[in-house]
């Protein structure tokens, strides 16, 4: 059941800001959706297993050689802040 | 507080680092202590469109743990992503395996006989490491950022807070004589969270339980279960209840904390990584795994035993580590008695690496020239205190023994001219004692042959003596 607590939740986990006034019409919206892909539920998949790729490939593997890692001048150029060869982040302490 | 009707359930997630030249997904080498950020690629830093490729060496090597454990290894495999933000993880999600961990079941088995089943041990990525010392912000180096992990995670079956620690002492002792692991806490190479709840003894339900973290070393997670379980009877005892909750472990205090509560727990959201084609494991390769094996500690521990009679401790001390294992079965091959390789190693050799707090690679000595070495003191060229000190000269440059004794001016004086003077003269001087040893008092030698080693320094060859010895009171 798609309600606007599970909306305030998935927003928070994807750490998007909703304005709270979009988010009864949000709620309606998924659940639309999720009724939509719902369907599928009707079909009998007795004895079809499970589908988690859809690349018909398996068993691809490097073996385990060093390969040259980028300068760090290269990698810290893409950072939004720096701190020496550190990358600079918002002050977090807690656990992930 | 009345502990004795209550008992403490204990379940354990150990994180190890594989001992792979390289990170689970690219070429990035996996090492530690390299400056900041100077490990990393567009696949370990979670650049758009770069495409991760898993690390077969990882594979067997989460292979070797569970043939070593008895485990079902998965024929059929996949990995997925757990989705959470934090500033060192760069992706966004950790490439992690959720409902089909490369192994199933296996146990570690105690001292006392006791098996504890494991659930499972997955693949997965390790993150990056975060500094907080600047105020004002935090500083993120990604070099630990795609290590290869194993998490082994094992049943409620600990009973106490000292089966803890044995079990993790062996689960590092297997590690790391598989070469699976350095399992080095201070490197981080290990990691532990743990589960721990309590119950009425009999009872057949599980208490509600709390995770610990902040756990430094092995010492810290047998305390904090103590210390945790001990909270966890007071609350009960008291007429209150123990809420799911993470709480971290404070080693100077000694006690828990609250961290956060489990009903605001994360949700990770799993799904299949679409980069990641599946893994079918070839029986083929499973067995090849199995053939390469090296001997399990216990099964060369009781070789060490059986066939060259050493003590308890001594194979204990030996099978600690493969490098040493091997050190000790070259050393041992080399002068012909395993008994006197043992010895010297775990105790002469290890005292001196342990004073440096240094390992074999830094002591430096050749297992020939340690060979060698033993082998002075059986011929009777040196005897074992002088032996000692050459062996300490030894250390750090591997040089020729029997040179250092020379050198040194330790070498054993066997020269009977030398030595029937010396004895002469300690017979002069304990002229009580000689009389006892003509009368057939044996225990009067003391005092005599502590008065030759004197005056020779410590250097006189105690069999020689003896035999001067013999011969003079005949007279």
């Amino acid at each position: 059941m798609i309600d606007e607590n599970l909306v305030r939740s998935v927003a928070h986990l994807a750490r998007i800001a909703i304005p709270e006034a979009r988010v009864p019409g949000l709620a309606k919206e998924l659940a639309h959706i999720v009724e939509y892909v719902d369907q599928l539920a009707a079909l009998d998949v007795q004895g079809v297993a499970p589908l988690t790729h859809t690349n018909a490939g398996a068993n691809v593997y490097r073996e385990d050689e060093v390969a040259p890692s980028l300068p760090v001048e290269a990698v810290m150029a893409l950072a939004p802040a720096r701190s020496g060869n550190f990358y600079r982040v918002p002050k977090v302490i807690g656990d992930a | 507080m009345n502990t004795t009707n209550w008992e403490t359930v204990v379940g354990l997630e150990v994180h190890v680092q594989l001992k792979t030249k390289t990170k689970m997904f690219c070429g990035c080498a996996n090492a530690y202590g390299a400056p900041p950020n100077t490990l990393t690629c567009p696949v370990c830093t979670g650049q758009p469109g770069a495409l991760p490729v898993a690390n077969r060496q990882a594979f067997s090597l989460a292979m070797r743990f569970g043939h070593a454990v008895e485990a079902t290894i998965a024929r059929s495999t996949k990995f997925d992503r757990k989705n959470y933000f934090y500033p060192d993880l760069p992706k966004g999600y950790q490439i992690s395996q959720s409902d089909q961990p490369i192994t199933s079941g296996g146990h570690v088995v105690l001292e006392s006989g006791k098996a504890i089943n494991l659930v499972r041990a997955h693949l997965e990525e390790d993150a990056g490491k975060t500094f907080h010392e600047s105020p004002g912000f935090s500083e993120v180096d990604l070099n630990r950022c795609g290590i290869p992990l194993l998490e082994i995670v094992s049943a409620p079956d600990l009973r106490s807070p000292e089966e803890a620690y044995e079990y993790l002492t062996r689960l590092k002792l297997l590690l790391r004589h598989l070469e699976v692991s350095d399992c080095d806490m201070e490197k981080g190479s290990l990691r532990c969270d743990v589960n721990v709840s309590v119950r009425k003894l009999g009872a057949a339900q599980f208490g509600t339980r709390c995770e610990l973290k902040n756990l430094n070393s092995f010492k810290s997670v047998e305390r904090a279960i103590a210390a945790e379980a001990l909270r966890h009877i007071a609350v009960i005892e008291s007429g209150g209840t123990i809420e799911a909750e993470t709480r971290l472990w404070d080693d100077e205090k000694g006690e828990t904390r609250l961290m956060r509560k489990k009903e605001t727990s994360q949700d990770y959201r799993y799904f299949p990584d679409p980069d990641l084609p599946r893994h079918e494991i070839a029986e083929a390769w499973i067995d090849e795994v199995r053939r390469t094996m090296p001997e399990l500690p216990e099964a060369r521990r009781a070789r060490y035993k059986r066939d060259f009679g050493l003590s308890d401790y001594d194979s204990g001390v030996l099978v600690q580590d493969t490098s040493i294992s091997r050190y000790f079965e070259e050393v041992s091959a080399a002068c012909g008695d395993p008994k006197a390789a043992a010895n010297w190693i775990s105790a002469d050799l290890f005292g001196l690496m342990n004073v440096k707090n240094e390992g074999l690679l830094a002591a430096n000595i050749p297992a020939g020239r340690l060979a060698e070495l033993i082998g002075l003191v059986k011929s009777g060229s040196m005897n074992v205190p002088s032996a000692r000190k050459v062996l300490g000269a030894m250390y750090g440059n591997g040089r020729d023994p029997k040179e250092l004794m020379n050198e040194l001016g330790l070498g054993q004086v066997s020269d009977r001219d030398g030595l029937i003077e010396i004895v002469k003269r300690a017979l002069a001087a304990n002229p009580k004692a000689a009389e006892d040893m003509k009368q057939g008092k044996g225990k009067a030698a003391g005092a005599i042959v502590g008065f030759v080693m004197k005056e020779s320094k410590g250097r006189a060859n105690p069999a020689v003596v003896n035999e001067i010895l013999a011969e003079l009171l005949q007279d």
